[in-house]
């Protein structure tokens, strides 16, 4: 007999003869004074619905008042007081609701202080016990709403944990399509990931110690088996969206966290005691390379920077906050048939020089303002060739004074590095398209040019000529290959980009309908897009055709 | 927790919120789960089952009585058992519990009980008699109540490995008594 045996004996012995005389105990307890709910007080008292159950409990043992009747009555206690679910909303306020068989709430407990604060306007949960979970759940997004934290992060997490697995699966998938919906309504973008698991008391435990709710502390545990090295004290720190973003990635690394990321733009920024300046702060750490991109606003102005997920290291940005807000975006338009000046200057300031208007310049008009349209056909009925270069003389001149301060190789030169990375020359190319901009917080050139039928897309940074994007699109049947085509050594195949999706969504391909993978050429790396719909729902994924890392995905209620 | 078997920690505390509001349904829900668990460890105590009734229900009184001072910190079922310790200690030192059984004719069991096989009597009976005090306590608070060591060993003020030797130890002298063995 092993020791379990021997003891379930012992406690079937013993619970058998301990005394059961519940009435003789009931007679001994003198009702209580101030909030006393006694019996008769509560058949005649109307309540909410639970009190209801509570009610018919005390009625079944006033008329059966046996031996049975007891039992009838405990078990209607048991079916109001007992707890069947705990459902909880992490984003990084954390909820969690308690709610009992009949999917009635129980309690609701903010976990942290996010979450606290949501519920102040619920009577501090109080107001959703005795309601449908359905109810509360819709209600509690509706408070996310309304309080900003949808726009601030971009994942939500629902948790329920049930012993009854069957009851769990489909409590999960009718509150992510309410949810889902809800969302979609207001127009939030906000990716909903749901998980269900059992009743761990060491889960919660752990989820209480670090006022989580056991929901995002499973999430954690997910994240701490790729990584059993990262802390979970730690990691309970950070989002949903980062967690999720974090296993996507496989967990290399400990993240800096969105606030410090924050904190890093602000400082490199110069203006971290400004207590005007907003941020806005995404996640991107199953990017490469990972990484917080912040957006600071400053007065109107939005200044975009881009922080190393793991060093906190901004790693682009401009450090000089003021002069960009002295600047404005600038346009060029370019002739068909070669790479001829500018006819207007590239840049756009309020310190274009009035010499720039003297020189006759035909477009003097614009006032330093250059609106190009682009051409559908390779010829130009630019006008404005005879004062090009006049013009494009005060471009170089103009772009240089202003950008000075931020080493800008100009328009001309990062043409060339275009055109060098393509393999084209400069009378190769027609419709050519330049903007400079302002992007993440460093100034690039936006470069669009046709060889053929083929159109070029680049990115040049203005500092130093670096290609930070390029893309290549062909617009004829022939598929005609461009003078030069970049290559790829690793290709994982179809197969493989496939299999990537379909294990990251927990499926299988027999599972799924309307599977499709495309294979793409983006940002000078192979993509596959792969798509396939399940119960209901449809599933899109970017998988990186060198690694099978996920890049993106999306699943919408079809 | 299973729906439907002992209630958790989390649904005790609030079944004692209720009570502590005068809910008189919830005490009859903490009887019914507890009730076994309190009866064990006055028994551990008292060494005879007709007293230990008379502590168990003692203790839900005090517990009807006393719900309001409960604080949720340790465990609920500990702050029931730890009534129903100093309730049977508190008899013991009125020495009004009947002592004059020997350790070998002391009964576990006041009189025959329906759903009870003779041969679980017997043993509870026999194994139970064969016991020191505390290993008595230890095994009836873990078996019976649910009780991890570390809380028993809290609840009896006792260091934790002294409550794992003794569960031990009680454990093999049941099994030896069930088995025919005589292990002294």
């Amino acid at each position: 007999m092993t020791n379990r045996e021997l003891e379930q004996r012992l406690k079937r012995a013993v619970d058998s003869t301990a005394p059961d005389h519940l009435e003789a105990l009931l007679s001994r307890c003198e009702p209580k004074k101030g909030n006393v709910i006694s019996m008769e007080h509560m058949m005649a008292k109307k309540r909410s619905g639970w009190a209801r159950g509570l009610v018919a409990a005390v009625l079944a043992l006033l008329l059966v008042g046996t031996g049975s009747g007891l039992t009838i009555g405990f078990m209607n206690y048991r079916q109001s007081y007992a707890l069947a679910s705990v459902v909880s909303l992490d984003i990084n306020p954390s909820i969690e609701l308690k709610v009992n068989r009949n999917e009635k709430v129980l309690a609701c407990t903010g976990m942290n202080e996010d979450g606290t604060k949501v519920l102040s306007t619920m009577n501090g949960g109080k107001d959703l016990e005795g309601a449908s979970l359905d109810l509360a759940v819709n209600a509690l997004v509706g408070a996310l709403l309304r309080e900003g934290y949808m726009d601030v992060y971009s994942a939500m997490l629902i948790s329920v944990e049930d012993n009854d697995q069957e009851r769990a699966a489909q409590l999960r998938q009718r509150l992510v399509a309410s949810v889902d919906g809800e969302l979609q309504s207001a127009g939030a973008q906000v990716n909903v990931r749901s998980q269900s698991m059992s009743m761990n008391r060491q889960l919660s435990a752990q989820a209480q110690a670090n006022n989580i709710s056991s929901g995002k502390a499973y999430l954690v545990n997910q994240v701490r088996d790729l990584n059993s090295t990262l802390d979970f004290n730690e990691l309970a720190q950070l989002s949903v969206e980062e967690l999720d973003e974090l296993i996507d990635a496989g967990a290399p690394g400990m993240p800096v966290g969105m606030a410090a990321a924050r904190e890093a733009a602000k400082t490199y920024a110069g203006i971290q005691n400004n207590s005007t300046v907003t941020a806005s702060v995404d996640a991107e750490l199953d990017k490469n390379p990972a990484r917080y991109d912040v957006s600071l606003f400053i007065n109107d102005a939005e200044v975009v920077y881009r922080v190393d997920a793991y060093t906190g290291e901004v790693t682009s940005g401009m450090q000089n906050v003021s002069s960009f807000l002295q600047g404005e975006n600038g346009q060029t338009k370019e002739p068909a048939g070669g790479d001829t000046p500018a006819t207007d200057p590239g840049t756009t300031t309020t310190q274009q020089p009035s010499s720039n208007q003297a020189s006759g310049n035909t477009n003097a008009g614009q006032s330093g303002t250059t609106t190009t349209t682009r051409p559908n056909t390779t010829t130009n009925t630019n006008t404005n060739t005879s004062t090009n270069t006049n013009t494009n003389t005060n471009t170089n001149a103009n772009t240089n004074t202003n950008t000075a301060a931020t080493n800008d190789i100009g328009e001309a030169a990062a043409k060339a590095k275009a055109y060098a990375h393509a393999g084209v020359s400069a009378s190769q190319v027609s419709n050519v398209y330049v903007k400079r901009d302002y992007d993440h917080g460093y100034i690039k050139y936006e470069i669009d040019f046709w060889v053929g039928s083929t159109k070029y897309d680049y990115d040049v940074a203005a500092s130093n000529g670096s290609i930070v994007g390029w893309d290549v699109e062909y617009h004829n049947n022939t598929q005609q290959q461009p003078v030069q085509r970049p290559t790829q050594s690793n290709d994982i195949g179809q197969v493989a980009a496939q299999n990537a999706a379909l294990s990251h969504a927990g499926l299988s391909a027999s599972q799924v309908y309307g599977l499709k993978v495309e294979m793409d050429y983006e940002h000078g790396r192979i993509e596959y897009e792969v798509e396939f719909y399940y119960n209901g729902w449809e599933y899109d994924y970017t998988i990186d055709g060198a690694s099978g890392r996920i890049l993106e995905y999306d699943r919408d209620w079809d | 927790m299973e729906h439907g078997g002992a209630p958790d920690r989390w649904e005790l505390e609030q079944m004692i919120a209720e009570v502590a509001n005068g809910n008189r349904d919830a005490l009859a829900a903490i009887y019914q789960n507890a009730r076994g668990a309190v009866y064990a460890m006055a028994l551990s105590y008292l060494k005879n089952g007709e007293d230990a009734q008379d502590i168990t229900q003692d203790t839900f009184v005090r517990v009807w009585e006393k719900a309001n001072q409960y604080r949720p910190q340790g465990s609920p079922m500990a702050w029931i058992l730890t009534i129903a310790k100093n309730l049977a200690l508190m008899k013991l030192r009125q020495g009004t519990w009947r002592d004059d059984l020997s350790e070998q004719e002391w009964q576990a069991i006041p009189a025959p009980v329906s759903g009870v096989s003779a041969e679980d009597r017997t043993m509870l009976q026999e194994a139970l008699a064969k016991l020191e005090g505390q290993e008595r306590q230890v095994v009836l608070l873990h078996a019976v109540s649910g009780l991890k060591h570390r809380e028993i060993a809290a609840l009896l003020e006792l260091r934790l490995p002294t409550v794992l030797s003794k569960y031990h130890r009680a454990l093999k002298k049941i099994r030896a008594q069930i088995e025919g063995d005589d292990v002294s």
